[in-house]
């Protein structure tokens, strides 16, 4: 039964029931009603258990500043936690769960907490739970139960959500009065604008009012407004969008719920859109939230602010009680009793914690029947479940404290109002400092940091007509400053009501010691109490981000829009500071909790992250290689023949090559042109080795440090003519190279005349590898493929089949080797020449795997797994590369004291002593004595293989001055397997001169 | 989200840019003339500046230049950016 | 039969595309296979090379900062001494004209490259949700381009007509990614694939 809803009146279709259900018993309410309008229309008082002590919880707000009802909404996949039923628009169907209660919400077990709530102060979890240290886990299962927070689905999310980027020239946040008047004034001068609010309709404040703007009503002003709007097609409206996120240089985000008023799950529509918007220009007016009052048991189910009391009247036509005591510090609260009492209740009384002076709003309560009772306060609330009754006392402005007598006043609903607090949230993100304004006694938006502006009750104006003002003045400003023609606008007329000022009231303080009365609430969310704040100054806690972490004030999915203002006040007074020193905790992103769902987009599955294939790769899919993803390139991993496992396979092929001919797509090769005049002194200063000395068509294999002295990146490089070069970097380090190389150019070099152009897609790179390499290729190619005219190291054009190739006489493997560039259109046909042509010569692909056998028998490192950017040239052996009597980059690090210890790890080869076991790669060194407890670590293996062609496996380590220990044994120990007795050997296992890469 | 004027391309979203490091440090001409000291200086020191900092970044996506920022630690706040080889660097180079 | 300056990078994913060729509506995507890439390196300052170049391709070498000339070939500039020619001629013939007395350096990139373009009342709407430049009509005119991202990819964009319509050129192996992005965030237009030979 909607025992509250109303006759008239509201934003609802009485005709659109709508069935939902809460914690499982089934609801009716109508179109147009939040989850929380149709919640209080069917008088549910009990929402919601606190975090910590497990006390009843109601409704008390109406929008985003809820802290109590928030609810998991649906189930299955598409379930949501932490959604606040201020915020949910109603839709049939919908299923609702409290977040917190356990067994049920009418009786938490844990209510226990609250009794013995002594023992639960600020800092109790810090305290308890410390020891013994690995309970904490049992600890954890059980306060995670019990604090009640929501569940995330395990199902992947079937919901689509969107991204889009957007520039405009202004941003307006909010759609309230300021924020309406402001879209029209800029929208007609044509500027770019955007206007989102996070309701469904437009409006703002005056929803809830029966304001007459321009001899208007407000609903037909507001429709107005909105009808301009949408006729400017320089304006987008954006309803049910929430500006999270103010960040540098006016970017802005903004998280649209397109579908979540719909249904639970709408296929093939998208649920929410992220705008990540650019704006040259940014007003805020998001408006204000009001503040509560502070006094014993202000937490009970029946306690709701004055705003959400009129918003549920106005919008959706439900009265939240019959018998009301409203306590207020100010004037605006004196609407709700005015409205509720209109909307019929039967008693209303007013607690004003001032003194009574003459004011149109006194006058106005009085004549529709309002009770007034000045000078007074509510000492304490009673009722537990629901809120039965209030005590009233004296209150004593001179000592601000309340006199001890009580009077009774039974009541099914207290409104409260501690008056208001600008939403200065978007304000601070941007980096804007917010000031104390001892007249409003709020915190108002200081010098804006960023090229915006706060309007309206967002900016500490509560006079409607104020506000406005303040639209049209800021609007015509910033399209002028824009370039734009400002347009002439009236300003509206609107009542202007005599208001008298508020009184600032932080917290009820009793004759008798505060300590002694129930549980004053600041943080509904967070439990925290007036208590707390002063335990925590006790306790040494004077700033206010440190109280904020001991208290856990602020630290809810509300972010404190509730209570940080009253826990400032109130720490100010524990500390006898004014609340100007006190400041405020810093505003971050979010402003509402968003879902991961909307942050991630269209960046999920194979979406997720590019993969970059081949010219070759549909060979490799056909034969069914697994693929090994390096660098975004998916590689082909080892080509596997029937059944076979992948040692089986990889063996096959390192068999292959070596014995005959293994064919290998080497594409995802970083390659790079390097031409212009300056060419060789450029790369002289970028290698280790003499490029000037290289002959044209001569190859060289090449090493890059940093400045640093540690290897960076190698590869083959080759001399194509005077001033050109080709260079081939590691796939991974391909765009890293680049880019590093461009920056030495660039930044240090400019006066040197060199181009250099990524080759990397254009040419696809196919190895030739093994004994029959030269046969096959030359019956494909006129060119002489002789030792005499084409030996080891060298490179020429030639031509397969009318396809222009550069031939490399080079080897990753240590056989007789060749690779052929060509360009990538035509990969993978030649491909399947070569394989054709190699046919009888059982020519095999092999994949990574293979390739990274064959290499590690000979001893080749692989950049980034032999190397780790600790690993000087010397280090790994690679002495030889180093040029006497040229400088380069990283040259000089080499002779610093640190490159010169003795005790450098090195790179050395590993077999282990049963010849069976294949070291795990990463595995630590240790003496072979050491049995547990600290034991030095003499280094890692990096690479371990079973070699098939020599029937044992192998491995690359780095070890302390491992090239002084060639037959010594160590211990490779890892987690996941058991330790292995090891020699260590040269990094050198196959073909230890080097003839077969040779052979002539 | 910074928006920097690359001197080419003209403003563009951070995300186009990679940064690299103070700018103007010059390589020695002769390091191997250089103490340990002094290299490791040029090697490893760099300044922490709170306030305006002069930094080089690369419009990595765009135009693949390296250019000069002049930009406030504090802020985010960007001066002014520039050419390589402009004005800013040969003073730096000449302090 | 193999085409000299096919480029295959997004065959399959065409393939995929088959049932959707027929019914172009608002937002259209064709793949232009048979084209021809080669990129120029030289210096502003030497009246030489832009005298030598607009001799070779008859056509002048934008200098203007990401803007791009059109002739017998598109000629977009990529950086202050770099500059992308697309084109549907041969590239002998081309090729043959280059001197080498000039300081000129060209590499050809024909199998490096796949263009897109993407046409339609929506095209400004879908690149705008993963590319964060600027698009918008006053902001990017017929003639401009510019090197941006689209997703996670690098892309050389470029508006050549009031439908609109954008050439997106890049690099081959992104071009599955832009192709399967473009399908994915099209889906909120309606967007239909073509191959145009």
């Amino acid at each position: 039964m909607q025992t509250n809803r109303l006759n008239q009146g509201g934003f609802i279709d009485r005709h659109k029931t709508l069935r939902f259900t809460f914690n499982g018993q089934s609801y009716f309410g109508y179109q147009g009603d939040t989850l929380a309008s149709a919640l209080v229309a069917n008088d549910i008082k009990i929402v919601g258990r606190s975090f910590k002590y497990h006390r009843p919880r109601g409704i008390i707000g109406s929008g985003a500043e809820e802290p109590n009802a928030i609810f998991q909404i649906g189930s299955g996949a598409t379930t949501e936690a932490g959604m606040r039923a201020t915020q949910i628009e109603l839709y049939d169907g919908l299923v609702a769960k409290s977040e917190k209660g356990w067994p049920s919400l009418s009786f938490d077990i844990a209510i226990i907490n609250d009794w013995f709530s002594k023992l639960f102060g600020a800092g109790f979890y810090y305290k308890t739970f410390m020891y013994p240290a690995k309970f904490w886990k049992i600890y954890e299962y059980f306060l995670r139960r019990m604090a009640g927070l929501g569940r995330a689905p395990k199902q992947p999310d079937p919901d689509h959500y969107s991204h889009q980027n957007i520039h405009c020239d202004i941003l307006i946040v909010g759609a309230g009065p300021a924020g309406l008047i402001a879209g029209v004034s800029a929208g007609k001068s044509g500027a770019k604008v955007i206007i989102a609010d996070d309701q469904a309709m437009f409006g703002g404040s005056l929803l809830a009012s029966k304001e007459i703007i321009g001899g208007q009503s407000s609903e037909e002003w507001i429709a107005s407004q909105v009808e301009i709007l949408k006729t400017l097609p320089n304006v987008t409206c954006l309803p049910r969008s929430t500006v999270f996120g103010y960040y540098d240089y006016n970017f802005l985000t903004i998280n649209e719920r397109c579908t979540n008023h719909l249904s639970e799950f709408t296929a093939g529509k998208i649920r929410q859109k992220l705008w990540r918007v650019r704006a040259k220009r940014v007003v805020l007016a998001q408006g204000a939230f009001e503040r509560p009052l502070v006094f014993p048991n202000n937490d009970r189910p029946g306690i709701m602010l004055a705003s959400a009391v009129s918003n549920y009247i106005h919008r959706y036509g439900v009265i939240p009680g019959k018998n009301a005591v409203l306590f207020t510090n100010n004037d605006s609260a004196y609407q709700a009793a005015i409205d509720i009492k209109t909307a019929g209740a039967q008693s209303v009384l007013i607690v004003d914690s001032r003194s009574e002076q003459p004011s149109d709003m006194v006058d106005a309560a009085k004549k529709c029947g309002v009770e007034l009772q000045f000078d007074a306060v509510i000492r304490n609330v009673i009722g537990n479940k629901s809120i039965k009754a209030v005590q009233i006392s004296a209150y004593d402005a001179s000592d601000n404290t309340c006199k001890d007598k009580a009077e009774k006043r039974d009541c099914d609903l207290l409104i409260y109002s501690g008056g208001w607090s600008p939403a200065v949230h978007l304000h601070s993100q941007s980096g804007g400092k917010n000031k104390w304004d001892n007249e409003r006694h709020c915190f108002v938006p200081g010098k804006p940091s960023q090229a915006s502006s706060s309007i309206g009750s967002c900016n500490g104006t509560w006079i409607l007509e104020d506000c406005l003002k303040e639209g049209i003045t800021c609007a015509q400003e910033m399209v002028t400053n824009l370039g734009f023609k400002a347009v002439d606008m009236k300003l509206p007329s609107s009542k202007k009501t005599k208001i008298n000022p508020m009184m600032p009231l932080w917290q009820v303080i009793a004759k008798d010691s505060s300590e002694n009365l129930p549980k004053q609430f600041v943080d509904y969310q967070n439990d925290t109490t007036v208590s707390d704040i002063y335990l925590a100054v006790r306790e040494g806690y004077t700033g206010i981000e440190h109280v904020k972490r001991y208290t856990a004030l602020g630290f809810g999915t509300d972010q404190g829009k509730l209570g940080n203002i009253n826990g400032m006040a109130i720490l100010g007074q524990a500390l006898k500071k004014p609340i100007e020193q006190i400041g405020t905790t810093t505003f971050r992103p979010a402003y509402t909790p968003v879902t991961f769902g909307v942050v991630a987009g269209e960046d999920i599955d194979e979406m997720f992250e590019p993969t970059r294939k081949t010219a070759i790769h549909d060979f490799h899919a056909d034969r069914k290689a697994p693929f090994e993803i390096v660098g975004q390139w998916l590689r082909p991993w080892y080509f596997p023949e029937d059944n076979e496992d992948m040692l089986s396979a990889v063996s096959r092929e390192c068999i292959a090559a070596r014995s005959s001919l293994g064919i290998m797509d080497a594409s995802t090769l970083g390659k790079i042109d390097v031409c212009g005049k300056d060419a060789v002194s450029f790369l002289e200063k970028i290698y280790t080795h003499d490029v000037a000395k290289m002959a044209i068509g001569q190859c060289a294999y090449g090493i890059m440090l940093g400045e640093d002295g540690m290897i960076k990146d190698d590869g083959v490089m080759a001399r194509l003519g005077e001033n050109h070069f080709y260079l081939t970097t590691t796939t991974g380090g391909a765009a890293n190279v680049m880019s590093w190389l461009e920056q030495w150019l660039q930044t240090e070099w400019p006066h040197l005349d060199v181009y250099m152009t990524s080759l990397t897609d254009h040419l696809s790179t196919i190895a030739l590898v093994g004994p029959n390499s030269r046969r096959v290729l030359q019956t494909l190619v006129n060119t002489d493929l002789s030792a005499e005219f084409f030996p080891f190291m060298r490179t020429c054009k030639s031509e397969i089949a009318g396809i222009a190739i550069d031939l490399y006489r080079v080897s990753f493997s240590g056989e007789l080797a060749f690779e052929v560039n060509v360009n990538s259109n035509f990969a993978l046909h030649l491909w399947n020449l070569l394989m054709k042509a190699g046919k009888d010569f059982g020519i095999t692909p092999y994949g990574t795997e293979t390739m990274h056998v064959l290499r590690a028998e000979k001893g080749f490192i692989i950049v980034g797994q032999d190397t780790d950017g600790s690993v000087n040239p010397l280090d790994a052996g690679l002495g030889w590369l180093i040029s006497k009597e040229k400088d380069f980059l990283g040259k000089r690090s080499l002779e610093r004291a640190d490159s010169l210890r003795k005790d450098r790890k090195q790179l050395v080869g590993l077999l282990s002593v049963d010849n069976k076991s294949v070291i795990p790669e990463g595995a630590q060194l240790i003496e072979k004595k050491a049995t547990s407890g600290p034991t030095p670590m003499y280094g890692h293996v990096s690479s371990s293989y079973y070699s098939p062609i020599l029937g044992h496996p192998i491995a690359l380590a780095l070890v302390q001055s491992g090239r002084n220990r060639y037959g010594e044994k160590l211990l490779a120990v890892s987690s996941d397997a058991k330790a292995i007795e090891v020699s260590i050997t040269k990094p050198i296992f196959y073909d230890l001169k080097g003839e077969q890469q040779r052979v002539e | 989200m910074l928006l920097i004027k690359c001197p080419w391309c003209g403003e563009r979203d951070e995300t186009e840019f990679s940064y690299g490091g103070e700018a103007a440090i010059k390589r020695p001409l002769k390091p191997k003339d250089l103490n340990d000291k002094d290299w490791a200086d040029y090697l490893f020191m760099r300044k922490n500046t709170r306030g305006l900092f002069l930094e080089q970044w690369n419009h990595s996506v765009g135009c693949r230049q390296w250019f000069l920022v002049e930009r406030n630690t504090v802020t985010y706040e960007i001066i002014s950016t520039k050419r390589m080889n402009s004005d800013a660097l040969n003073s730096e180079d000449s302090q | 039969m193999l085409n000299e300056n096919k480029n295959y990078a997004l065959d399959d994913f065409i393939n995929e595309e088959k049932s959707s060729l027929s019914s172009s509506q608002g937002l259209g995507i064709n793949i232009r296979a048979e084209i021809n890439f080669l990129n120029i390196r030289g210096s502003i300052n030497d009246s030489d090379f832009i005298k030598h170049v607009e001799a070779v391709f008859q056509q002048a070498l934008p200098l203007d900062f990401n803007t791009f000339s059109v002739g017998e070939h598109h000629i977009y500039w990529l950086a202050p001494d770099e500059w992308l020619v697309v084109t549907e001629h041969d590239l002998k013939p081309i090729l043959q004209k280059i001197s080498p007395e000039i300081d000129l350096y060209i590499t050809n990139q024909t199998g490096g490259y796949t263009q897109l373009i993407l046409q339609g009342d929506y095209a400004r709407s879908l690149l705008s949700k993963g590319c964060t430049l600027d698009i918008g009509e006053k902001k990017f005119l017929i003639g401009q381009c510019a090197q941006t991202g689209l997703g996670k990819a690098g892309i050389l964009l470029a508006l050549t007509d009031s439908k609109p319509s954008f050439n997106i050129i890049v690099r081959r192996s992104f071009a599955e990614y832009v192709g399967l992005w473009l399908k994915q965030c099209g889906n909120e237009f309606g967007v239909n694939f073509t191959h145009k030979h």
